[in-house]
């Protein structure tokens, strides 16, 4: 049977140059996470939506934005997520920069769901891009997943307010911290994902602060420089 | 934080790098910028290229590092442009150089 570990190191071992133990050990604890139970999502349906976002990602004839893959006859048949959800992978994974707040409200009542099980999908298709872009930059293989963990989602959420910086709620009091931070109150354990990720493959969140930072090869300036062709790529205002 | 975090070492970037020219002013800015380009594309023998020259400009580690990146930036943008991240006022208006040169504003994500 396929562990988080063996997936790691069937796919990064095959890396020609060397991948950081810090990077190992947060994308071995992002296999472990997604195919656990989440608050909102099984563990069979985190893996579909997973595999649905790197799908939409290796998409050589993409659907333009405006077109859902669910109108295009593109979901396939036999599974455990809603057809709505593959909808938001696709969206999420090819064309992020289009979302509008209009597309956010529909999407909730395309899914029938209240807002932090739309955010445990943002929190998927980001973690799932890394590991894609990450996988694809290093040329290698991205890391397959295992079978699914037991279990329900725990149906937890925070106390949850509006935000003025999010369109999705967030924990109170709302707007003291920057909104791509507090974008994921929602879900406390993808929260710790992403921020465990970010810490490995950017840099901790406590040295933001810090512009003169460097932790191994590249100084911040050279990190920003990636970080900032990356966004723009992306047509990504924030 | 490109602008920022040249300007703490006071050596200023040239912010066109962005744009996928120059180097930026920032050490083998030229071979990291061909690096995202090549892996955003997706083209394997363009990364493997750009692998080799970076790796041989600034060490192999830098390869590793500088993938990371990325994907730290595929994931932030899409946290970002999911749930409707916006800037404060205050900090969009201390942005507002940067926002005419390159554009931005003209974003379909710009809120």
């Amino acid at each position: 049977m396929l562990t988080p570990t063996d997936s790691i190191q069937t796919a990064y071992g095959q890396a020609r140059f060397p991948v950081s133990a810090l990077v190992l050990d947060a994308h071995r604890a992002w296999v472990r996470r997604v195919i656990s139970p989440g608050s909102w999502w099984s563990g069979n349906q985190r893996i579909e939506f997973v595999a649905a976002v790197w799908a939409a990602l290796d998409d050589v004839e993409p659907l333009p934005a405006w077109v859902a893959p669910s109108a295009a006859g593109r979901v396939p048949a036999g599974r455990d997520l809603p057809a709505p959800a593959h909808d938001i992978a696709y969206r999420l994974a090819r064309h992020a920069a289009t979302c509008t707040e209009a597309w956010y409200a529909a999407a909730l009542i395309a899914l029938d769901v209240e807002p932090p099980a739309y955010v445990e999908l943002v929190a998927l298709a980001a973690t799932a891009a890394a590991v894609h872009g990450f996988a694809r930059g290093m040329a290698v293989e991205r890391p397959p997943l295992p079978d699914a963990l037991p279990g329900d989602p725990d149906r937890l959420a925070p106390e949850l307010v509006p935000a003025t910086l999010n369109w999705v709620p967030v924990r109170p009091p709302a707007d003291q911290r920057a909104s791509v931070v507090q974008a994921l109150h929602a879900v406390p354990d993808d929260f710790d994902m992403v921020w465990t990720m970010a810490a490995a493959q950017y840099m901790p969140d406590h040295e933001m602060v810090n512009m003169d930072w460097q932790r191994g090869i590249l100084h911040r300036r050279q990190m920003e420089l990636v970080a900032a062709r990356v966004s723009l790529l992306r047509e990504c205002f924030f | 934080m490109l602008r920022a975090s040249a300007n703490a070492v006071q050596q200023p970037a040239d912010l066109a790098a962005a744009t996928g020219h120059g180097d930026g002013n920032v050490p083998h800015g030229d071979h990291l910028v061909t690096f995202v380009n090549a892996t955003m594309a997706g083209d394997r023998r363009a990364i493997l290229d750009a692998q080799d020259a970076l790796a041989m400009a600034a060490g192999p580690a830098a390869v590793g590092e500088a993938a990371a990146v990325i994907g730290n930036f595929e994931m932030m943008t899409r946290i970002a442009d999911g749930t409707g991240a916006r800037f404060p006022d205050g900090a969009l208006r201390g942005l507002a150089d940067i926002r005419d040169q390159f554009g931005l504003d003209g974003f379909v994500s710009a809120r």
